[in-house]
């Protein structure tokens, strides 16, 4: 007669995903391509982020996944700007996975050192995946209020640079920028915090330069 | 609300142990949810109950165990409890900590019958 059996194991649920991210992470170090994972909320300037960004960097030497539920308008507005960009388009998935990744792998060139992917706009879900990144950025604006570090814990928790956009606003809103850099520093004591405006330029070079030394470091062998 | 994306990695984890397994059946799975895992059990479970009826784990009942989250101080390297951010060591008061366990959702056991 068929016997029951309870059988303990250990398996992640998101083990297929952290594989992957494993892989990617791989090719990438193989080809000393420095991975930028961009997390936020819809709206708070992630693309007008990496546009700014673009003009500090060789854009031939950069390539942009763009994440969302749908259309192509992010990745037009990068190549508009000079560089080569993938469009993701998730349909009814509310953050990127490796797999998604994986996808647009064969597009990368050999002069690529730098592969900026732009998350679909989410603060909560896109945490929980890797996607075989070296750095990861959450990014909040200050339109929408001084209390997400808190609310939203995991995306920065996860985060190593938390850039705080549309600071320009500033003096429009009751935002507590000090609160907000004491919060993160409550749930990440060592994170790096750029304080930017994406819109009239101001910070982005001091973000661009330090990604720069982050893949000078990794890749310095 | 990722948790649909949660489920199908479940059901593709026991497809794969049924296989590798070479199992009659999975009963019963269960897994270990922990709190700070930036997601809902019971939205898990009632996603789970619907799309198994579409594979062949129609019957596997999903028991979910949440855990309690343990942190450990930075600075005096106790360990404590903590569901909220940001963490409040109770023996120092110091703010912050690192997360032993508890932020992540893992397959611990299944119940099953051996071809």
């Amino acid at each position: 007669m068929a016997e029951i059996v309870k059988e303990n194991i250990s398996i992640s649920i998101l083990r297929v995903n952290e594989e992957i991210a494993n892989e990617l992470r791989q090719f990438f170090n193989q080809k000393k391509i420095f991975v930028v994972n961009l997390i936020s909320s819809p709206g708070s300037g992630k693309t007008m982020l990496i546009e700014r960004l673009l003009d500090y960097f060789d854009k031939k030497k950069v390539f942009v996944f763009v994440g969302d539920i749908e259309t192509e308008k992010d990745a037009k507005r990068i190549r508009e700007k000079g560089a080569n960009s993938y469009q993701i388009i998730t349909g009814n998935t509310c953050h990127l996975e490796a797999i998604m990744i994986k996808k647009g792998l064969s597009l990368i060139e050999d002069c690529t050192e730098y592969l900026f992917i732009e998350n679909v706009g989410n603060l909560v879900c896109p945490a929980s995946y890797d996607l075989g990144e070296h750095l990861r950025i959450s990014m909040i604006s200050t339109p929408e209020g001084d209390d997400k570090i808190l609310k939203y814990p995991k995306a920065f928790l996860t985060s190593d640079v938390i850039v705080i956009n549309k600071i320009d606003l500033l003096k429009y809103l009751p935002f507590d920028i000090k609160k907000v850099e004491e919060e993160a520093r409550k749930i990440k004591n060592e994170v790096k915090i750029f304080k930017i405006s994406a819109l009239l330029g101001e910070g982005v070079k001091d973000l661009a330069d330090f990604i720069k030394e982050e893949r000078e470091r990794k890749f310095k062998n | 609300m990722h948790e649909y994306s949660l489920a199908t990695n479940l059901i593709e984890i026991l497809k794969e142990e049924k296989r590798k397994r070479n199992l009659k059946k999975i009963l019963k799975v269960e897994i270990e949810f922990g709190k700070l895992s930036a997601a809902e059990p019971l939205i898990l479970k009632e996603i789970f109950d619907i799309i198994k009826k579409q594979t062949e784990f129609e019957d596997t009942e999903l028991v979910i165990d949440v855990i309690e989250p343990e942190i450990k101080c930075l600075k005096c390297d106790e360990i404590f409890k903590a569901t909220t951010f940001p963490f409040l060591c109770p023996f120092c008061e110091n703010v912050g900590g690192q997360i032993l366990k508890g932020d992540k959702i893992t397959v611990k056991s299944l119940e099953l019958i051996k071809d």
